[in-house]
């Protein structure tokens, strides 16, 4: 990972990245103090709803941190950093929040994640509060050709959030803002691509923690690169009607802006010469999982009823 | 029988046992996984213990349930989250008892177990913890009626068990992706299982 440089000598580098992250939003945001966890929530919860907690490992961009606010999510629990939090802080959080509709919690699926909220929906119903977990699974090529309970998760995450957000806004009820939510997981899928600069190729599907990548390609123009992408993720969304594509460009640490936009631009074309039509496109950095030049490109494919539940959102630094 | 000042005793062992084996355990996590095992296994059990050595409920269901806690607060690692369900296993099934003795503590290990294979959706061969814990808990239940040699008996099946790990290719998290080149290794989590039944003879 990264080497950070701007940091103080025995403080708690996510802890003070929460605390400027309200320091920005002091009037929406709040925290509550703990020693193991991170934790960013509304500072006034919306009126009689379903509640939506977003957790996973810190230190990744807006993803969790800051991932709370209208729109989104009602609060964010992570770990160290690339770590899961606790059960027990997933579980205080979401029964601090609760209003007896029930808590949605999302998080990408990998092993500590899974088993934590795993863990915290059993602390939760024993309480006797309402409780589904969305695992997001949108990583093509974390687990080719298996199933999604072995596939793990990106930035599909953030759509996740918005559509749960707004489906719990409209008065659904838990297990319809879950199952809405599961039915966006099914079509969303993410491909991460980095450029290696010792070989010069440009590398997809690595995983975060230094798997090796499952495909290396020529560096090549944009253009090319992105129609390699594009032929992945389509792949298999096919089985899907031919309706709306969202895309949703994440930038890494090392990709400009510049970047950033010329691939949105180019994924934007690249869908539309295959007969889809494009909905909101959007480009920033979101998740900031590798050390590389590269990117993420999160795609979701909606029909009529997810597209009630697209309309772009700002948080305070990105739009999904 | 066995009643909070054993548990207290035993978890402090494990707790003294994995600190000593902690170095230990960072290498051989660091091979296929990301190294943190021996910080998680250290800082869960020391967190246990010290929550036993203070607490005055005699329930150990409810002292169980606490460790659980305690435990994944401190380590909230896959492993770690992976012996607080064993925790929470055992809790349910010495819900309400105060004191047992060792084939009760045999069947409560076994209930932790099966809550682990359960929630991590693994079994023993998968080259994980149960490898080391599955069989030596089948062995504590065996020999339960013979006393305390049946502890001497469930260690040396753990070691067996973590032994037999290295024939076994890793198919559950990180350790998934290096498939071939794990054979010949023995898993972190199987040693760190091992360590338990150790700390316990």
């Amino acid at each position: 990972m990264k080497k950070l440089v701007y940091v103080n000598k025995g403080r708690d580098p996510l802890k003070e990245t929460v605390e400027g992250i309200l320091d920005s939003r002091p009037d929406s945001l709040t925290t509550v103090e703990n020693e193991y966890s991170h934790i960013c929530m509304k500072a006034e919860l919306p009126e009689n709803r379903v509640r939506v907690l977003v957790n996973g490992g810190g230190g990744r961009g807006p993803f969790f941190e800051g991932c709370v606010g209208d729109g989104l999510a009602d609060a964010a629990v992570s770990g160290d950093f690339n770590c899961a939090p606790n059960a027990y802080m997933i579980y205080q959080i979401a029964k601090q929040i609760d209003c007896g509709k029930g808590v949605l919690l999302v998080t990408n699926n990998f092993m500590g994640d899974y088993l934590n909220n795993d863990m915290a929906k059993e602390l939760l119903e024993a309480d006797g509060i309402p409780v589904e977990v969305c695992y997001v699974s949108d990583d093509i090529y974390s687990a080719r050709g298996e199933e999604k309970e072995a596939r793990g998760g990106l930035c599909g995450i953030g759509f996740i959030l918005k559509i749960s957000a707004a489906a719990a806004k409209s008065g659904s009820d838990l297990q319809e803002v879950y199952r809405i939510a599961e039915k966006a997981n099914s079509r969303i899928r993410s491909l991460a691509f980095c450029y290696n600069e010792d070989t010069g190729n440009i590398e997809l599907g690595n995983g975060f923690s230094g798997e090796a990548p499952a495909e290396i390609i020529e560096l090549a123009d944009a253009d090319k690169v992105t129609e390699k992408i594009v032929g992945v993720i389509l792949g298999e969304l096919e089985i899907y009607e031919k309706k709306k594509i969202h895309i949703m460009m994440n930038r890494m640490l090392y990709m400009s802006y510049a970047e950033g936009y010329i691939m949105l631009h180019a994924a934007k074309r690249e869908f539309e010469k295959r007969g889809y039509k494009t909905g909101i496109c959007t480009a920033g950095l979101y998740f900031d999982a590798f050390d590389y030049n590269g990117g993420i490109l999160s795609v979701l494919i909606t029909d009529d009823e997810l597209e009630q539940y697209v309309n772009p959102v700002n948080g305070f630094d990105f739009t999904i | 029988m066995a009643n909070r000042t054993q548990l207290a005793e035993s978890l402090k062992k494990i707790s003294s046992k994995m600190t000593e084996k902690e170095k230990y355990l960072i290498e051989l996590d660091a091979k296929f996984g990301d190294g943190d095992l021996g910080l998680s296994m250290k800082q869960g059990f020391g967190k246990v213990a010290d929550y036993l050595a203070k607490a005055e409920e005699n329930d150990l269901g409810i002292l169980l349930r606490n460790c659980s806690s305690e435990f994944n607060e401190a380590a909230p690692s896959t492993l770690g989250t992976i012996i607080s369900f064993g925790f929470m296993g055992m809790a349910k099934y010495l819900k309400g008892k105060t004191s047992v003795d060792l084939p009760d503590i045999a069947s409560a290990m076994e209930a932790g177990i099966q809550m682990i294979m359960n929630k991590a959706k693994s079994k023993p061969g998968d080259k994980t913890i149960l490898d080391s814990l599955y069989p030596a808990v089948q062995a504590l239940k065996e020999h339960a009626s013979e006393g305390e040699t049946a502890w001497e008996e469930a260690y040396k099946a753990a070691c067996a068990g973590a032994e037999k790990t290295r024939k076994m290719k890793g198919v559950h998290g990180r350790i998934a992706y290096y498939g071939e080149k794990t054979l010949g290794e023995m898993d972190g989590g199987a040693v760190a299982g091992m360590l338990i039944f150790e700390a316990l003879k």
